[in-house]
């Protein structure tokens, strides 16, 4: 939707008939404080019904009515010209308008509010609709509506999730995605998965030896259902209400926003809980998993390691030893074969090689004790019975047969070493290891309790801080009284919500406990078929689940992406870190979503500055925006963003900087400043700076001079087209 | 080691303790809160031997009818790990063979001669791991039942620091 058109008609300061332009892309609305930039962006919410009941009672221009006489009454109105999309040649116009009468005492009555609205067909018919709000919405969903306007630079601050649970993001995030539509067919198997589970049960109660049992198993599952129905229904409801509480401490402690002392608190705070997160990960409780991938298993192995090697080694000295006394056992027999046809007395491995060989170096027979000298007969004949010997040993070799016909020991040799490397010193560390993770868990659960100690009384002195913000001494009181009462419910609540998703946890339990009994007699009566087609169809149902999250993941990824983008080009010169979106898991089991400023190591980015804090946010919601557009697979509308002072910390050239990025950005901004204005002899001036800086459309709002700010019925704005 | 073998158990270990604590490919993160820490049946099976062995208890296995077969085999146990966090069971796989040949009567010089099949041989192996085994899942149900909370990580530890003989 574009917005073509506003006019206002006796709107607060705005007396008269006010008409102002917008083009489809970057609309600027300059003006210097208390000269009805603020009024105007009400006046636009309060026509896109966004503006808090409390503010809707004083709407019309108080020179307006003051020109009333008694009984006379006047109207006051706001209306947007707007069309579907930038060019569209249907018009719509929405009107929100109230009338007032001056009552006899000079008091002041209104009617009841009237929404109305006009279609200006193509062919240039008028159609007059009565609901108003309707039109508006089928044009401006509220859903989109309700994050499309920012009121003051901390209002920008829409994702911050650390009062407890803001589901800003996933919200947006969620109309983004098909994720709904995934749903939808999530929902239809999960019907159909429950027909064929009932048609299922139907049979087997057919069989009536069993059907008493199995009706008792079903009364009892669905009695379990209807608790964990129950549970989840006040699950939600605390989950709301935690929601609120967070929003009402929050608003609270704006009051003190602005004490450093504050501030410092809540840093120190914030510090404490980051300390918290990184002791969680040093717990690592996974002692199962431990078992293998720590090889604590064998934690009392080395007894039987030992044993091992000993059987091991024995049986190789064994398989040796028989093996020798095989091969000796053949040599003799052969040896004793061949001394019957040489000389009776000696067998021909004696005297061995090693002697025979030494005799002959040494050229003595020490069989006989005498001298044969080299060529002499006895020196010969030494020298054939040597040759012999040894022609004999390598036959003798080769003819034994093996005694083993395998080797499987010496196989296992190889598989006993590698063993040994790789986890010898791993079963002595085992103790050590166990020991020193049991340390180290300890030692992080009393660090966070520490932590925890810490946070506890840094609550306590922030509870006390609140109190002495107070305006007056009454409120002062009542306001401490207040926000204590409210801390305490939350810590209450967040009890309660524990409580009930530990006791939906064991629901789920006697539940599926149940399910496989009734599983199995409907195994037992043959309905096999529906039985399969059940699960399949389970199976089904939980796929969707799971790529419905996975497409969740990916738009924060891309989301993630485009923030960054943006936030480079508003901080081009810069030193400014990185955006982190993610998704995270509360107590509930919900998913919520939170963002984090961080430095380019990943470590949380401590106290950026104003206007650094304000560009993490105005990134993501130009992220939001340029998502909106860039959707595919369906005719996407792209809303109007309203911004009220969105960039009051950024300096001028940082503004106009960001203003031209601005107008790069598809979709409409209207924003409204309070920069590149100056007062000069109470005028309103546009500085030259203002020259550098495109967009579509720009004016200045001014107060008509001269005025007195105690009397607002001297007070008028004028539009300058500039 | 083991050939194509593999180790059966008490049938009524199935249902009181393999399904149980096993994840089995089921919603990891849900089976976990009800107990089920041990990834696979081979998991298992090893802690149940592991305790047995520890104990120094064996325990023989009903007959045939009365066991489930285990079809995975121990020489591809670990193989379905895709993750960089687990790592390989070809430790864990050697550690179940030594403590099976030490505690097996083989005569081995007879299998290295051929006297005596070496398929007997692993079946006699395979044996001793299910006795221990069998031994251990008693000991882990009694512990169990003795229990009136859901066992966590903790008591699988602590079962097994405590077997000792």
């Amino acid at each position: 939707m574009i917005i073509n058109k506003v006019a206002l008609k006796n709107y607060q300061c705005y007396y008269g008939e006010t008409e102002i332009v917008f083009g489809k892309d970057l609309n600027i609305l300059l003006g210097a404080n208390g000269e009805g930039k603020t009024k105007l962006f009400e006046a636009i919410m309060w026509v896109l019904d966004l503006l808090n009941k409390n503010q809707e009672h004083s709407v019309a221009s108080e020179k307006a009515f003051d020109e009333l006489e008694v009984g006379q009454s006047g109207t006051t109105s706001v209306a947007l010209h707007v069309t579907r999309e930038a060019g569209d040649r249907e018009n719509y116009i929405i009107i929100k308008e109230k009338v007032f009468f001056k009552k006899p005492d000079g008091g002041i009555r209104y009617s009841d509010v009237e929404y109305k609205a006009v279609h200006e067909t193509l062919a240039g018919e008028r159609n007059f609709i009565s609901d108003g709000k309707s039109t508006l919405n089928d044009l401006f969903p509220y859903e989109y509506r309700q994050y499309s306007n920012f009121e003051g630079e901390d209002a920008l601050d829409i994702f911050d999730t650390s009062g407890g649970g803001d589901d800003s993001l996933v919200n947006l995030i969620n109309l983004f995605s098909n994720a709904e539509k995934i749903e939808k067919y999530s929902k239809i198997f999960e019907e159909i998965y429950l027909k064929a589970k009932d048609a299922e049960e139907k049979a087997s109660k057919s069989n009536s030896k069993i059907e008493r049992e199995y009706k008792s198993l079903l009364s009892e599952r669905d009695s379990k259902l209807i608790a964990i129905r129950q549970k989840r229904e006040l699950q939600s409801e605390t989950q709301k209400e935690l929601t609120n509480l967070s929003k009402r401490i929050s608003d609270f402690e704006k009051i003190v926003d602005n004490n450093e002392e504050f501030n410092t608190l809540n840093e120190m705070i914030k510090s404490r809980e980051d300390k918290i997160k990184k002791q969680d990960l040093n717990i690592s409780t996974e002692y199962v998993d431990f078992l293998f991938d720590r090889k604590w298993i064998l934690m009392n192995f080395r007894e039987v390691l030992e044993g091992f090697n000993k059987k091991y080694d024995a049986l190789e000295k064994d398989r040796r030893d028989a093996e020798r006394a095989h091969i000796q056992k053949q040599a003799a027999a052969k040896a004793l074969v061949i001394a019957s046809h040489d000389f009776t007395s000696l067998a021909v491995n004696v005297p061995d090689r090693a002697t025979m060989q030494e005799m002959l170096d040494e050229e003595v027979c020490k069989v006989c004790s005498r001298r044969a000298e080299k060529g002499s007969e006895a020196y010969e004949f030494m020298k054939s019975k040597l040759e012999a010997l040894v022609k004999d040993i390598e036959q003798t070799e080769e003819d034994i047969p093996e005694l083993f016909k395998f080797n499987y020991l010496a196989e296992l040799r190889n598989e006993r070493v590698l063993f040994e490397e790789r986890v010898t010193s791993d079963i002595d560390s085992t103790v050590d290891d166990i020991k020193r993770q049991f340390t180290l868990n300890t030692s992080a659960a009393s660090e966070i309790k520490t932590l925890q100690d810490e946070i506890d009384d840094l609550v306590a002195k922030k509870s006390e801080l609140v109190g002495g913000k107070g305006k007056s001494e009454d409120s002062y009181t009542s306001i401490l009284a207040d926000y204590m009462s409210k801390l305490k419910q939350r810590s209450a609540k967040e009890d309660y919500l524990k409580l009930y998703t530990s006791d939906i946890e064991k629901l789920k339990f006697d539940i599926d406990d149940l399910e496989s009994k009734i599983e199995r007699i409907n195994a037992l009566t043959g309905n096999e078929f529906l039985s399969l087609s059940k699960k399949i169809l389970h199976s089904l149902s939980q796929t969707f689940e799971k790529v419905k999250n996975e497409e969740f993941d990916e738009i924060l990824k891309d989301l993630e992406n485009r923030s960054n983008k943006i936030f480079d080009e508003i901080n081009v010169e810069s030193f400014r870190g990185k955006i982190k979106i993610e998704r995270y898991k509360l107590v509930s089991g919900r998913y919520s979503v939170g963002v984090e400023h961080v430095l380019n190591n990943g470590e949380r980015f401590m106290d950026p500055n104003k206007s650094l804090k304000t560009s993490v946010n105005i990134a993501i919601i130009m992220a939001v925006s340029e998502m909106a557009q860039s959707k595919e697979g369906e005719s996407f509308n792209s809303y109007p963003l309203i911004f009220d002072a969105p960039i009051s910390s950024f300096d001028k050239d940082k503004s106009s900087q960001f203003l031209n990025m601005l107008k790069s950005i598809p979709g409409q901004k209207i924003i409204m400043l309070k920069d590149f204005v100056s007062k000069e002899n109470g005028v309103v001036k546009v500085m030259e700076e203002f020259n550098s800086v495109s967009c579509d459309s720009s004016y200045l709002l001014s107060l008509k001079r001269p005025f007195n700010r105690e009397d607002l019925t001297t007070m008028e704005t004028q539009v300058r087209k500039l | 080691m083991f050939g194509t073998k593999s180790p059966a158990y008490n049938k009524k270990y199935k249902e009181t303790l393999f399904e149980r604590f096993t994840i089995q490919g089921g919603s990891t993160e849900k089976k976990r809160s009800h107990g089920a820490f041990f990834e696979t049946n081979y998991e298992f099976l090893l802690y149940g031997f592991f305790i047995g062995l520890y104990q120094n208890n064996r325990l023989e296995l009903p007959v045939k009818s009365e066991q489930t077969s285990f079809r995975h085999e121990i020489e591809n146990w670990g193989s379905k790990r895709h993750t960089d966090l687990r790592r390989d069971f070809k430790y864990v796989q050697f550690a179940l063979f030594e403590a099976a040949f030490l505690n097996t009567d083989i005569d081995w010089l007879r299998v290295e001669c051929g006297d005596v099949s070496i398929d007997s041989a692993v079946t006699k192996l395979i044996t001793t791991v299910e006795e221990y085994a069998n031994a251990g899942f008693e000991y882990i149900l009694e512990k169990v039942e003795e229990r009136t909370s859901t066992p966590d990580e903790m008591f699988f530890l602590r079962l097994i620091t405590q077997a000792k003989k």
